[in-house]
């Protein structure tokens, strides 16, 4: 069977003989690693910097006075003069990382924390600036961020998919966020809902048995066997035969492992609780958050949680508020219960929007798209904690210290994975691909 | 610049570089200012620049050397690092200070730094004589283009000679005597020709991506029972099927969807007339030459008589136009060579089987592509309008296309507006009231709707001359670094170069031109591209496996002789693809079992030299559409608009509902950015790019599909609702009808004995008002099997 053979080959690191095996069979990763995990809690719209973790004084003081520097070459939309942040900033923690009130108890959990502030990517527009994100690349079809890193490492957990997105949104990009490109399909990650759905109404497709009698699926399945058998011997036994006829084996077990994992009703009250589950306001993404605790620990390799949307460019006094709020309290249960259950050892955990938003002002109470400055954090799995890297200027419109583009992002997060972004390749028309392009520097001052 | 130019003019400027610093500076001032080159200069650059900006870099960037006098005064691709004469002008203090650059990209240096780079230019950049140049690799570009190493691909298809062979019984067509002739070098022996049904199924399924129907077969075989495969060859190419099944792969070379995609999920609602345009032309066995000239460049080809060829040649530009577009990107200009961009990468990887992207930002480090030939090509593309605006949120151009209703429509819609006008005009001379002043309000909102709608007429996505321009080279792909002088429009000089020189025409794109040199005599590619792209169709694995890629990384042909000959056949033919399409289907090598055979297996495991059929697992499309058809539910209506439910949208905001059609797949609207289900868990997933090949997996999420999704268990009811029910359940006919719909063949002893007591255990196991019957769950599990999906 030439053809799919040569598919799944490839599908695997270079040469080594794995076709008797799946494409997701764990893989060790290049160097010894912290991390074996990720949970990337990102934030759509682009939640703004200087109203969050940004803090920046100058900006205070010079409220409504023009920025006394140029604005960008091309922007999305006209903007004004400088606009404070609405809410005061504190440092918490030993570290003494400063986080305005938008995140009381994120701030409680500052120590475990570590920032990157001088994030800066190109996109001004939020598609490309998504695909920019997820896949490296703003103008050409490349495969997403856990794809790269499915492919990569494989999964721990054969009875599970390798990459899960819960609740993702299916514009901006769209599937192309979350998709494999060029890579092989199954890297692709498995869709758990999309933006606007209730997490409780959630599943993974086909995986309902439409027989109510499971006797009838199992005598189902040994008749298919019988026959598949029946075939190869006929038409000579293949690798690729074999492995179809076990592949419904596998199924079956994911249709009983599955919903389990997915459970969420199955934990105690009080874990609930810490995650602000039964509460109006945090109950959906407290339910994301606790969905994604329960596949890192059925060892899933990388799970996105998608919460929007932050994109103030009216009204960031009430929506960011009310944002803010939603996604405070499970984050911070996610933390702790990570913490508590010694995950967060070899889970890493991701926070952060697809850019930062204007120090000027759109209207009176809004901010333009702003992919000159953000800040992302990251806590867990081979993180130095506690750390603040980068700087923007003093009204924070450009990351101007240490400055860390998307690649850099991407490199540093495959490094803590314990895979080398230059040599994490696949061949395709005619060269290898990566997920950092030809770009990449590994931001050694957060990892630990 | 050639880069030999630039070194023997070098001492010359150096020479006078020199002398100017010379004439400024006292030697005092000289020594000061080698200094502050030591102690802050020279450590800032290897500090922050030599990583990317030495001989020692790992990788060079830019083209620019800050280890060495000559490589600050010669500069790299942007030009000189230091400007002696104008010192405030330097590249390098630009680039430090963040502006035009932003060097290093970690951030700003001190102010400090920054004032001693500006004295020490000011003062004339001394540095010690050691400071220079030694061990540099000489050539910074690809050797030169025309010197490179000869390559299969881009020498001319010569006819070769047919060669002999040891199997003259088995042979049917030349082709067997190519593959025969490499079997018998490897001591091999082909496969005898398989069984008439499996040879049936193959073939169907091949051509028209269905399954065969059993009395058709029967029917055949008994009227014409010689030559009833050559009989049953000529209607699978005359099936009407045959365009929706074949055009599908087609659509996967021209990224067909019907949304933008990316950041603005627009709908594509004119893209289908494409779609059909493709079915149509393959049925019709359109010269290749013209399919794919009209693609290119129809709007610019005399106008014909029919107003059907008419229409065609509009529609058919949409090929050009059916990428994905980031609508919303700000920067314009941008937008545009992005589009650009992709056009040529579409066109050049699915008609010449090359990746030309590459040299959009240096001369391809293999292939024979120079920048200067992708700003050729891509002045000839920037030159045409695909954009019909660029505000905030672009739109791309619709084109109206002729037809006789056309003035009848515009006609109606006059009339609506003129009556809604009047309305309005009636109510304004009414007398004043509240609820009269709302409705004129919504009158008039309704007024402006129809307007801005315009009448109802037929468009088609396409493209048009814009106003012709040349382009200059883009350095390093950049928009906002041109070179200085433009590129003439054309084609890549080192392929076909009979028409290198052909000129384009001031006052078109030059897309025409462009057509006609892929089609020009000594043209390598073009013949060879689609003639091996066929072969993969009906093997799974084409002669060049890498059918998008026939360039120095792309893999050798399997076959070189026969693909030749399939090229010359097919120019000769007139570019009949049917008639390259029947020559395979009628040869002994398509015809052979795929069963393994283990001394064969031992020496080519892959079936590199085809001593055997391959086993194809179906597409995602193949999947759906057999099943259905098997099921008898699929709705055989040919072309025609998506069955979607929201199609006056401007974005796609789809409930999922229009995949619940049950016309054939290649109907179904294809959703950028929210792939159906069924394709995604079956491999078709990017409808973004070209694909030159599916993928094939196996993987449990298939299984889970063809246990679990409605459309096989509801087929499967589908199909058990119309045999009869109770007292014939599980009777040898039942069964054998069966197997006869679902596998194409009767059962053996064994299989019909697993069956019926498959549909016993059923019985016990279920009680009477289950909602699947016995019969249901006979027919998902014969759907389930490898032997339905997987084609022998």
């Amino acid at each position: 069977m030439t053809g799919l053979g040569a598919v799944m080959l490839a599908a695997s690191r270079a040469d080594q003989a794995w076709a008797k095996q799946s494409p997701l069979t764990a893989l060790p990763p290049q160097h010894t690693a912290k991390a074996k995990r990720i949970i990337f809690l990102f934030m759509h719209g682009g939640p703004s910097h200087l109203d969050t973790f940004d803090y920046k004084p100058r900006l205070e003081k010079e409220n409504g006075q023009p920025l006394p520097f140029a604005k960008p070459r091309v922007q999305f939309a006209k903007t004004g003069n400088l606009l404070k942040s609405p809410w005061s900033f504190r440092q918490h923690g030993q570290s003494g990382a400063w986080v305005s009130e938008l995140f009381p108890s994120i701030a409680s959990q500052a120590d475990h924390l570590s920032f990157i502030k001088s994030i800066h990517g190109s996109n001004e527009a939020h598609g490309g600036a998504l695909l920019k994100i997820h896949t490296g690349s703003d103008t050409f079809v490349r495969p997403s961020m856990g794809a790269w890193i499915s492919y990569g490492l494989g999964t721990e957990n054969p009875d599970l998919p390798s990459f899960i997105t819960i609740n993702p949104s299916l514009g901006h990009g769209g599937v192309q966020n979350f998709g494999s490109a060029f890579l092989p399909p199954i890297h692709q990650a498995t869709r758990l809902g999309k933006r606007g759905q209730k997490v409780k109404e959630i599943s993974i497709a086909n995986l309902a048995t439409p027989n109510t009698n499971l006797a009838i699926q199992e005598a189902q399945l040994q008749f298919l066997k019988k026959q598949n058998r029946l075939q190869m011997d006929r038409v000579g036994a293949s690798d690729i035969l074999q492995a179809r006829s076990d592949s419904f084996d596998l199924a079956y077990r994911m249709q009983s492992v599955a919903p389990e994992v997915m459970n969420v009703d199955s934990e105690t009250e009080a874990t609930k609780r810490l995650y602000g589950i039964g509460n109006e306001s945090t109950d959906n993404f407290g339910r994301q958050c606790l969905l994604a605790r329960r596949f890192a620990s059925a060892g899933v390799r990388f799970i996105q949680c998608t919460h929007g949307y932050w994109d103030q460019h009216s009204k960031l006094k009430q929506d960011h508020a009310k944002l803010a709020q939603q996604v405070d309290k499970p984050i911070a249960g996610l933390l702790q219960d990570l913490r508590a259950s010694g995950l967060l050892d070899d889970t890493l955990v991701i926070w952060g929007g697809e850019f930062g938003r204007t120090p000027t002002a759109q209207g009176k109470d809004g901010r333009d798209h702003n992919p000159h400055a953000f800040t992302w954090w990251f806590a867990g799995g081979g993180i130095k904690p506690g750390v603040s890297y980068g700087e923007t200027d003093e009204f924070g419109y450009y990351a101007t210290q240490d400055k860390v583009h998307i690649h850099d992002l991407h490199a540093t997060i495959l490094h803590l994975m314990g895979i080398n972004h230059e040599s994490l390749t696949y061949r395709h028309a005619g060269r290898d691909f990566r997920l950092t392009d030809v770009a990449g520097r590994v931001v050694h001052d957060i990892i630990a | 610049m050639p880069s030999g130019l630039k070194i023997s003019y070098f001492p010359v400027i150096l020479a006078i570089l020199v002398s100017i610093g010379a004439a400024s500076s006292s030697a005092q001032e000289q020594a000061a200012n080698l200094d502050l080159f030591e102690k802050t200069i020279r450590p800032a650059l290897i500090e922050h620049c030599f990583e990317c900006h030495s001989a020692e870099a790992k990788r060079l960037k830019g083209g620019l050397y800050l280890d060495s006098k000559e490589g600050l005064l010669e500069g790299g691709d942007s030009g000189p690092a230091i400007n002696l004469a104008h010192p405030s002008e330097s590249l390098l203090l630009s680039a430090l200070r963040q502006e035009e650059f932003e060097m290093p990209p970690s951030g700003k240096l001190p102010h400090s730094i920054l004032d001693s780079f500006e004295s020490w230019i000011r003062q004339g950049a001394q540095t010690p004589a050691s400071f220079q140049s030694n061990a540099r690799p000489e050539a910074k570009s690809p050797p030169e283009l025309s010197k490179q190493i000869p390559h299969w691909a881009f020498e001319p298809i010569e006819r070769p000679i047919v060669p002999a062979t040891n199997f003259p019984n088995w042979t049917h067509n030349p082709i067997d005597y190519f593959v025969s002739a490499r079997l018998s070098q490897h001591n091999l022996q082909p496969s005898q020709s398989a069984t008439d049904r499996i040879l049936a199924r193959r073939s169907t399924f091949d051509t028209l991506g269905l399954p065969p129907e059993d009395s058709e077969f029967t029917d055949l075989k008994s009227k014409r029972p010689r030559d009833w495969y050559t009989a049953h060859v000529d209607s699978l190419l005359a099936n009407p099927h045959f365009g929706e099944h074949w055009g599908r792969k087609w659509l996967d070379l021209a990224r067909y969807a019907d949304t933008n995609g990316v950041d603005e999920n627009f709908n594509y609602l004119q893209a289908w007339r494409y779609r059909d345009y493709v079915i149509r032309a393959l049925n019709q066995d359109k010269p290749y030459s013209q399919f794919l000239t009209e693609q290119i460049a129809g709007d610019l080809l005399p106008k014909p008589r029919s107003i059907e060829q008419q229409r065609d040649q509009v529609i058919a530009t949409g090929f050009l136009t059916l990428g994905p577009k980031m609508l919303a990107e700000q920067d314009k200009d941008k937008l545009l060579i992005d589009i650009v961009d992709e056009q040529i990468d579409v066109l050049a990887k699915t008609t010449m089987g090359l990746t030309v992207g590459c040299a959009r930002c240096h001369d391809h480090k293999f292939d024979p592509i120079s920048a200067r030939d992708y700003y050729a090509l891509a002045g000839i593309f920037r030159s045409t309008q695909t954009m019909s605006h660029t505000n905030h949120v672009s739109f791309w151009t619709e084109t109206v296309l002729p037809d006789r209703d056309n003035a009848k429509r515009r006609a109606l819609h006059q009339r609506a507006v003129e009556q809604l006008e009047a309305e309005i005009e009636a109510l304004s001379r009414a007398e004043e009231s509240d609820s009269s002043a709302s409705k004129r309000k919504k009158l008039k909102s309704k007024l402006k709707k129809l307007r801005d709608q315009g009448p109802d007429l037929p468009k088609a996505m396409s493209v048009a001359d814009g106003e012709p321009h040349d382009l200059p080279v883009h350095i390093r792909g950049s928009h906002l670094n041109l070179a200085k002088t433009s590129v003439p429009r054309g084609f890549p000089q080192h392929i076909a170069s009979s028409m290198r020189s052909t000129p384009v025409p001031n006052k078109q794109s030059g897309r025409l031109e462009l057509a006609n040199w892929l089609f020009a005599p000594d043209h390598p590619l073009t013949a060879r591209v689609i003639a091996n792209r066929i072969w993969q169709g009906y093997f799974g694995t084409a002669l060049v496996t890498t059918p998008s890629n026939f360039g120095l990384r792309g893999s050798p042909p399997s076959h070189p002789k026969l693909l030749d000959w399939l090229a010359a056949e097919l120019i000769e033919s007139g570019w009949s693809l049917k008639h390259i399409h029947r020559l395979i289907l009628c040869s002994a090598t398509y015809r052979q079992a795929s069963e393994i055979r283990a001394y064969p297996a031992k020496i080519d495991p892959a079936n590199k030299l085809l001593w055997r059929q391959n086993t194809k697992r179906m597409t995602a499309e193949g999947v759906r559409d057999s099943i259905l058809s098997t099921g008898k539910r699929l709705r055989r209506q040919i072309g025609g608009i998506p069955d979607d439910a929201d199609r006056n949208e401007t974005y796609y905001r789809g409930s999922g509902k229009e995949f619940n059609s049950l016309r054939r797949a290649v109907y179904l609207p294809v959703i950028r950015g929210r792939g159906y289900e069924l394709f995604n868990t079956f491999d078709y997933s990017d409808s973004g790019t070209h694909l030159a090949k599916r993928t094939s997996t196996i993987v449990p999420h298939q299984a889970l599909f063809m246990l679990n999704a409605p459309l096989v268990t509801d087929t499967a009811e589908h199909l058990a609702a119309i045999y009869p029910s109770a007292p014939d359940l599980g009777s040898q006919q039942l069964i054998e009808n069966l197997y006869h719909r679902i596998l194409f063949r009767p059962p053996n002893r064994q299989e019909r004995k697993n069956a019926q007591r498959f549909i016993e255990s059923l019985e016990e196991l279920s009680p009477a008002h289950s909602e699947r019957s016995s019969l249901g769950l006979l027919i998902q599990s014969l759907l389930a099997t490898n032997e339905f999906i997987f084609i022998e």
